[in-house]
């Protein structure tokens, strides 16, 4: 049972780095919130900060509506699992888990039951009495999460828990991870690079870049809305194709000028597009919202033609890389069609799943706040 | 190809090895050795043996008795004889328990006599000794052999033949026995009046062979020298050298672990300071180390021994060294699951480094076991604290150079510590060379 | 500077931490430093007590070092360190690395000699220098009766003749001290990828060529850290020399002619120091410490500019 607050949090070290440049978000209580970015971007510093493991320059930290600012690690009732595991390499399993409670000098008998608990959760059972050493990278990614079990913590922290697995591992990991989530019903706060474990897990998602907070939304609002270009890059795999467009607005809608294609935007889609709109926007497009042109009734102002230059065959579809004279992009499609390379093809764009940012501030032209 | 490569790097090797330990092996063999072999290039045991010369007298005008007296174990030995007016005579000490007095100028007759031995009175059969005639007399057991005025008789007492006379003048005669009491006999004729010395070439037994060069006697001479106590000098290395491991290794762990896993003030500074020292030659804190020593009263104690060196900068270094190689995140894990910093070092930092830190103790033990200078002028020359190699100097200094003894003194230096390196040999090695904590 | 809250907790923690270690060498290693340097500055009067002669020294300005630099035994101790230090450091390199690899070789019974190799290097080196005095006797000596068999004859033996005597010592401890720089060394060549090896063998190296472009550049950080080593090592030599220097004359081995003077062929620095502070001139004594800092500290500034690996 607990909320996690963060107010203008800072972190600038030593050396005058400004790691993290004024967070704010909140973690609600049972709510599964993973931070996501790429590697340096400030989420694993906002983690160890809410930890306690890094000092906060400034801003408030709350937990359940305290400021723990200045409280240590130990006293702030969290656990956390870490890239690496950190399991304890000269203690056995059970003693890696049963270390904290010991600390604390819970009775022998408590211990001992949550120990069981929790390995029972986890299948370690019968891993007991091994030492790390002994084990697989995903027994010790088992054993990491049950030392914090034990805990019955206020707060979990996960720092990259899945990252030293391999992928099939990881997807399985994900899995039983969303699932502890249920179980334990508590608040957890992951940190990942993975925009697909992201995706996949949380309930809230915080995009982070540069130290700074991109955009905080559930995933699926995150995709389908993102608040600027990053954001809208970060998020799906294979990444939105950007070009750079000239506009025209006018009562029918949009018109966008790539130079080698023009794409018209019809007026509910540009409905937030108002009088100070640029002269030079950023049209992006999600490789999944583009079709080959035969599949589809021909439309004009919606219509690519570019150079097929890679495909990348996936099995169930085909990833497709297009040049215009000016822009690349890549397009998911289905399997149906052959493409030799070097030929040139016509696609479609959805025009109703099109993006605009900014040219400069790169900032989204549709977002809407709802 | 392969195997002829193999077998030359084998060869080199060996002969590397064998150079390498060659002290050791030579240390042992000498230390093994009887008095006076040391400097004899001599190793395999003969069977032929030699006796020590004697000499003798051709046409004497005097009586004369050699005592002879051959007890290994014993100190001195004093000869009371009734012609001598029953005095007591020390015996000259000859080596390998051999002692001996002459008296001249005996009137024949019978004499009583007995032989005292480290002051305790030994009486020999009826205890008489009967003198006549123009002839020298050697006392029994060993040799009986006498001289008139132009002959002598050699006698010898062995268990095997033969048994060969050689005379100063080169002539040899092989004598014929044994008769029942064991004793071989040869007459020589026609000499000419005067001083003669001879030696007697016997054979015997490997094992009697072995006995002349080799004892154990020097181990128990060492050990037992009232004038250098041994082991009382082993038992001073030992203490000193296990107070300098412990104290260097606590104090190492401690300053290593904040240098490798803290983050303070002054740190960087601090760490540049400390190996700074370690390029300054190490002589010039010897003085002033002294004077402090002096001034704390610590001479001729313990704690002036090894104090001055348990902040051990290599030490400190090699502990950082090796606990940068624990991941930050274990630490972290430790203050998350409620350590106390001290329970972070002592539970997760302590109990990684403990390969390190048994190599850092070795290290400091051996070091300090043979740290002479430092011992010699912290301790005076009669301090009751002296370790080993300060003794084993002194012992240099002191006497004669007794080899042999001085090799048995370095055997308790040497063996020690090469038992425990045979024991421990894996932290001497890996401990420099460590690839730290691996999860 | 604005003092981090948890960074000043940490360091109250950390020199708690370091008190004992701090305490001992403040008192130990930085106050004798600084007192070194102050009594350099001084001498006791001849008639001074011996139980109060730091009491009754008195200030000299630089007379000490005057002296020492005058002294030709002075020099004559450092151009003996040098030579020592000249025998003693490229042999062991060569040994080191010579036996590391051999034994990087996937040999049967490597540990063994891993093991033999290193032993001599734990024993004490005045017990070692002791035995070796016995093994090099004239006459009778296992070394001077094989030099023998070979009719090579040295008049005095080895340590006894002052051209033979102190690269004689040197070679003893470089023998003895070989196990150190093996493990360096063979630690460094463990870890050179396999892979290196093999993408020579591919490109045509041949097993020299090996040796002087992958193994060589790679161990270059050992190379420099043996110079160092080796360089603090001959400052420092003393029990070697108290040990196995014929004493005949005095400490300091046979003599040699040194301009007008007789000096002793085996007399490096630090018996020079240790015979000057035996004799209570203390003033001197750390005068001389001071003087081989110097050296010590151009030496390695020197290895460090030329055999410094790019970074």
């Amino acid at each position: 049972m607990a909320s996690v607050q963060l107010k203008n949090i800072r972190k600038v070290y030593d050396n005058g780095h400004e790691a993290v440049k004024g967070a704010s978000f909140e973690v609600a209580d049972r709510e599964f919130v993973v931070l996501v970015g790429p590697s340096g971007c400030g989420k694993s510093t906002l983690l160890r900060m809410i930890a306690g493991l890094e000092s906060i320059s400034s801003g408030d930290l709350l937990i359940d509506g305290i400021r723990v600012n200045d409280l240590p690690a130990k006293d702030r009732d969290i656990a956390m699992v870490f890239q690496n595991y950190a399991l304890y390499p000269h203690m056995t399993v059970y003693e890696n888990m049963a270390f904290s409670l010991k600390l604390r000098n819970f009775p022998k008998e408590e211990i001992d039951k949550r120990v069981r608990e929790a390995a029972e959760m986890l299948g370690l059972l019968d891993y007991l009495d091994r030492k790390p050493k002994a084990m697989s990278g995903g027994q010790r990614q088992r054993v990491a999460v049950g030392r914090a079990i034990v805990r019955r913590p206020k707060v979990f922290l996960f720092d990259e828990p899945l990252s030293n697995l391999d992928a099939k591992l990881r997807v399985q990991m994900r899995v039983e991870l969303i699932k502890l989530h249920h179980r334990l019903q508590s608040t957890m706060i992951y940190v990942t690079h993975d925009q697909v474990e992201a995706m996949t897990m949380a309930d809230k998602i915080v995009v982070v870049n540069k130290g700074e907070i991109q955009q905080v939304a559930a995933p699926i609002e995150l995709y389908r809305n993102p608040i600027n270009k990053f954001v809208a890059g970060f998020i799906g795999s294979p990444a939105m194709n950007f070009c750079e467009c000239s506009i025209k607005l006018d009562s029918s809608g949009a018109l966008l000028d790539e130079g080698t294609f023009k794409i018209k935007l019809p007026p509910e889609r540009v409905r937030s597009l108002k009088t100070n709109c640029p002269e030079k926007v950023l049209f992006g497009i999600r490789p999944e919202c583009i079709y080959d042109a035969r599949a589809t009734t021909p439309q004009p102002e919606a219509t690519i033609e570019g150079t097929v230059e890679v495909v990348e065959t996936m099995g169930n579809e085909i990833f497709v890389q297009i040049a215009t004279a000016r822009n690349e992009l890549t397009a998911r499609l289905s399997p149906d069609f052959e493409y030799q390379i070097g030929q040139r093809y016509r696609f479609v764009v959805d025009v109703n799943k099109a993006h605009l940012f900014d040219a400069v501030t790169e900032k989204s032209l549709l977002y809407d706040a709802l | 190809m392969r195997s002829l490569k193999d077998f030359f790097v084998y060869i080199l090797l060996s002969v590397g090895a064998m150079l390498s330990i060659l002290p050791i092996i030579w240390m042992l063999v000498i230390a093994c050795k009887q008095q006076g072999q040391a400097l004899r290039f001599e190793f395999l045991p003969s069977t032929i043996g030699i006796s020590q010369p004697y000499s003798i007298k051709v046409g004497g005008k005097y009586n004369t008795v050699i005592f002879e007296y051959v007890n290994e174990d014993a100190q001195t030995v004093f000869v009371k004889a009734e012609f001598a007016g029953d005095k007591e005579v020390e015996m000259l000490s000859e080596g390998q328990g051999i002692f001996t007095a002459r008296f001249e100028g005996i009137t024949a007759g019978q004499y009583r006599y007995s032989f005292l031995v480290d002051g305790e009175e030994v009486v020999e059969g009826n205890g008489l000794i009967k003198v006549e005639g123009e002839y020298s007399y050697n006392h029994p057991p060993r040799n009986g052999t006498t001289a008139t005025e132009s002959s002598i008789t050699f006698r010898f007492r062995s268990s095997r033949s033969p048994v060969k006379a050689i005379l100063s003048t080169g002539q040899q005669i092989d004598l014929a026995g044994p008769d029942a009491a064991g004793y071989f006999t040869a007459q020589l004729n026609d000499l000419p009046a005067g001083d003669y010395s001879y030696r007697f070439e016997y054979a015997r037994s490997w094992t009697e062979g072995l006995a002349e060069l080799y004892t154990y006697k020097n181990f128990v001479a060492v050990l037992f020298n009232k004038d250098f106590p041994f082991l009382k000098f082993f038992l001073n290395s030992l203490i000193v050298a296990t107070l300098a491991a412990i104290f260097t290794v606590a104090l190492c762990t401690a300053g290593g672990y904040v240098f490798a896993k803290k983050n303070f003030y002054g740190k960087e500074v601090l760490f540049y300071i400390l190996l700074a020292t370690m390029l300054v030659p190490g002589l010039i804190f010897m003085v002033p180390q002294f004077v402090i020593v002096t001034k704390l009263g610590w001479i001729n104690t313990y704690a002036g021994m090894f104090v001055p060196h348990i902040a051990n900068v290599f030490g400190l270094y090699l502990l950082r060294q090796y606990m940068e190689t624990i991941p930050d995140s274990l630490f972290e894990a430790a203050r998350i699951d409620g350590a106390t910093e001290w329970q972070q070092f002592s539970v997760i930092a302590v109990p990684l480094s403990m390969p390190i830190m048994v190599t850092l103790f070795l290290l400091v033990f051996v070091g300090q076991w043979s740290n002479f200078l430092w011992q010699y002028i912290t301790n005076t020359p009669d301090s009751p604290l002296r370790t080993l190699p300060v003794g084993l100097a002194l012992f240099k200094g002191q006497y004669d150079i007794r080899w042999e003894q001085m090799m048995a003194g370095a055997c308790f230096s040497v063996i020690p510590i090469t038992i425990l390196f045979l024991l421990a040999q894996r932290f001497f090695i890996e401990g420099m060379t460590s690839g730290g904590v691996k999860e | 500077m604005k003092f981090d809250k948890v960074k000043l907790r940490e360091s109250v923690v950390s020199y708690l931490f370091l008190a004992p270690f701090l305490t001992v060498f403040v008192v130990f290693l930085g106050y004798p430093a600084l007192y070194s340097l102050y009594i350099s500055f001084r001498t006791a009067p001849f008639s001074a007590d011996w139980y109060n002669v730091f009491g009754s020294m008195q200030y000299v300005g630089l007379a000490n070092y005057r002296e020492l630099l005058a002294d030709n035994r002075f020099w004559w101790s450092l151009f003996c360190t040098f030579i020592y230090g000249l025998v003693t450091i490229p042999s062991s390199i060569a040994l080191g690395l010579g036996l590391a690899i051999l034994l990087n070789n996937k040999l049967k019974g490597r540990n063994f000699f891993r093991t033999v190799f290193y032993l001599p290097n734990v024993l004490d080196l005045y017990v070692v220098g002791t035995i070796w005095v016995l093994m090099l006797s004239p006459n009778y000596g296992l070394v001077d009766v094989l030099l023998s068999k070979l009719h090579i004859h040295i008049s005095g033996g080895l340590l006894g003749n002052p051209w033979t005597a102190l690269p004689t010592i040197g070679l003893v401890v470089v023998l003895k001290g070989a196990g150190f720089g093996m493990i360096l060394f063979l630690s460094a060549i463990q870890n050179i990828p396999e892979s290196v090896y093999e993408a020579a063998e591919i490109d045509g190296a041949t097993a020299w060529q090996k040796l002087r472009y992958i193994t060589i550049p790679l161990v270059k950080p050992v190379i420099l850290f043996m110079i160092i080593t080796g360089t603090m090592n001959a400052l420092n030599a003393f029990t070697e020399v108290y040990a196995m220097a014929s004493t005949k004359y005095g400490y300091g081995g046979p003599f040699i002619k040194f301009g007008n003077e007789s000096v002793g062929a085996t007399s490096l620095s630090g018996l020079y120091l240790y015979l000057i502070f035996e004799r209570g001139e203390y003033g001197k004594a750390a005068a001389f410490s001071y003087l081989l800092m110097i050296f010590a500290l151009i030496i390695s500034f020197i290895n460090q500019r030329f055999l410094r690996t790019e970074k």
